[in-house]
């Protein structure tokens, strides 16, 4: 086989691929009726899930709770409803009268307690701790750009103090101000009335 | 027009700014910059930094679309060099302003006018003035109204006038003060608590205090009177000035601390003290004398460095350094008791050499002492370790957390 005809079989078997993928999802998202981008990889939504249920913050792409829990993306990223404690206190039921103290994954990530960052006190120390930290500031600016639920509590802590105005005349538009290119020149005082065009 | 030739001319209203202002901003430029304004809590100003141009302040007053760009600020620190920077200053000062620091250079005509509007438009928590100028005729009129402030540090030329003094006593709140005492004499020292708590007999001729007998009116007498004073009453003429107090900074010689610390009621639990390095003999056996009269049952803090930090840096390069370690030893036998004082600390790297009977003597009048800093310059020779220590603390005979350095 030419080394054409094995770059086009490739390519081929990539784009069969890719078919199946997307049908997979869209098989998902018919069973979860999910409307809005169900085509991110899993490790995003999974990511989501984590911010929000350490923030105790809905996202948006989440699903209210009134619906299913199989259209839940996460046991822990919302409060638990009844179901989900019933089950996981029958997990540690069956652990305990088997006289293994071994538990699942899920149980001890649904037993960890939101309440830290849920507060909104409590996350603006934790913020202005990370902040105090060496590159803090830089830190809570990723942290800002990480999702939404962190975003306004991390920019309240950036810009909660300035060291000065630059920051501020910096949210001007671009032609609003302009950098100078020789500051050091400039007239000796500034234009009257008296200045005729010319002078100008 | 008028806007025309603003443009042209705000570029060169300033001299080595980085950017220069293009054009004035609309409705619609304001949306993120307001956006973000509203989380400013504390904001810095420094106009000697020369990195902000000035001419966005009149289109801060003139053109935001709101009444306060930064509505939430709380705390405002303005270092301006000229009587303009002062002034812009002023579009600052929001209602919900709980802290100023301020610190005008010399001939500031305007300080008054602009504290004349902070008084009128903010309830301040904490206020702090440096000023190399003299402060205004007026100043303590003025901030009578600041009658919430918990925090006070003044440090310029007329701090000490009575006048101020009477407004800082007359505080409720005050919990803490900082002045500045270099270069005064006693008379002026003791002139801030002229006003303070004048008792009866006060101002009559015949008391003591009195600075005018009738007789020698032509000559001064007030050092004599008052040092004959100080003699007979043990020192403590005006017991009792600015009981709220419970933290005071004090910068000046020794002589001067110790002339005000016998005027203050002994409720301050954090003294820091920043004194000439060295001190006179007698002055520093005053300075301890006074601290454990006057504040051995309220005294949890004491911190003691030099007035001249810049002075340190160059000790390393000084060549009589380690010639004459005895004449430089300021011995501590002159504290009597401490007997709440959990933090000690002195740093006077010029004047203090210590030995094993001050730590003795540590461990005898400081018995609940939990911080221990001496001399935290120290060198130590190069071919031994750092002097091992014991303290023994009755009543427990263990020290919770004592972190010392000496010199040897």
């Amino acid at each position: 086989m030419s080394i054409t005809g094995l770059v086009n079989n490739i390519n081929v078997r990539i784009q069969r691929s890719r078919e199946s993928l997307r049908s997979t999802y869209a098989q998902k998202d018919d069973n979860t009726n999910k409307d809005d981008d169900s085509g991110s990889i899993k490790s995003t939504r999974s990511t989501s899930s984590i911010i929000s249920f350490l923030t105790g913050k809905k996202l948006k792409h989440q699903k209210p709770q009134t619906e299913p829990a199989a259209a839940q993306p996460h046991p822990a990223s919302s409060p638990r409803p009844s179901h989900t404690r019933r089950r996981t206190l029958s997990i540690l039921k069956k652990s305990a009268a088997s006289g293994s103290y071994y538990h699942p994954y899920t149980v001890y990530e649904s037993n960890m307690s939101p309440a830290v960052l849920g507060n909104v006190e409590a996350t603006r120390k934790l913020l202005q701790i990370i902040q105090d930290t060496p590159n803090g500031s830089r830190t809570v600016a990723r942290l800002a750009r990480t999702c939404k639920a962190f975003n306004e509590p991390a920019t309240d802590v950036i810009w909660n103090e300035l060291d000065s105005f630059l920051p501020l005349i910096g949210l001007f538009p671009g032609y609003i101000m302009k950098r100078a290119r020789r500051p050091g020149l400039g007239l000796v005082r500034p234009v009257s009335q008296y200045h005729t065009p010319r002078h100008i | 027009m008028m806007e025309t030739i603003i443009v042209l001319t705000v570029p060169f209203a300033f001299s080595s700014a980085l950017d220069f202002q293009a054009k004035m901003p609309v409705d619609a430029d304001w949306k993120d910059l307001l956006n973000h304004a509203d989380r400013v809590r504390k904001i810095t100003y420094e106009e000697g930094a020369h990195n902000v141009p000035t001419s966005i302040f009149p289109v801060f007053e003139g053109r935001c679309p709101r009444q306060w760009i930064l509505p939430n600020l709380t705390h405002l620190v303005w270092k301006c060099d000229t009587p303009a920077g002062l002034d812009r200053g002023k579009i600052f000062l929001t209602t919900g302003l709980q802290s100023l620091t301020l610190e005008v250079g010399h001939k500031f005509s305007n300080l008054s006018d602009f504290l004349a509007v902070l008084s009128t438009r903010t309830r301040l928590n904490s206020f702090s003035l440096a000023s190399l100028g003299p402060l205004p005729e007026d100043f303590s009129r003025i901030m009578a109204q600041q009658d919430l402030l918990e925090k006070v540090s003044i440090i310029a030329p007329g701090a000490l006038d009575a006048k101020v003094g009477k407004w800082v006593s007359e505080l409720p709140e005050l919990r803490s003060l900082k002045l500045d005492l270099t270069g005064q004499g006693m008379s002026n020292v003791e002139g801030f608590f002229d006003e303070i708590a004048a008792g009866s007999g006060w101002s009559t001729p015949d008391s003591e205090e009195s600075r005018d007998s009738g007789v020698f009116s032509e000559h001064d007498f007030t050092e004599i009177k008052k040092t004959t004073a100080f003699s007979r009453s043990g020192g403590d003429t005006r017991r009792g000035a600015c009981p709220q107090l419970r933290q005071l900074h004090l910068t000046g010689q020794a002589g001067n601390v110790v002339t005000f610390l016998k005027q203050l009621a002994g409720h301050i639990h954090t003294l820091e003290l920043a004194i000439e390095d060295p001190p006179e003999g007698h002055d520093w056996q005053d300075l301890c004398a006074v601290i454990c009269e006057k504040l051995s049952g309220s005294l949890r803090s004491l911190r003691i460095v030099s007035a001249a930090p810049l002075k340190q840096m160059e000790l390393p390069r000084s060549p009589g350094r380690f010639q004459d370690p005895t004449a430089r030893r300021l011995p501590l036998n002159h504290f009597t008791s401490l007997p709440r004082l959990a933090v000690f600390e002195i740093d006077l790297p010029e004047s203090v050499l210590f030995d094993n009977s001050d730590i003795a003597h540590i461990a005898t009048f400081c018995p609940a002492i939990e911080e221990l800093k001496l001399c935290p310059q120290a060198r130590w020779p190069a071919n031994l370790p750092p002097p091992s220590v014991t303290l023994v603390c009755p009543p427990n005979d263990i020290i919770v957390s004592c972190s010392l350095t000496i010199r040897m």
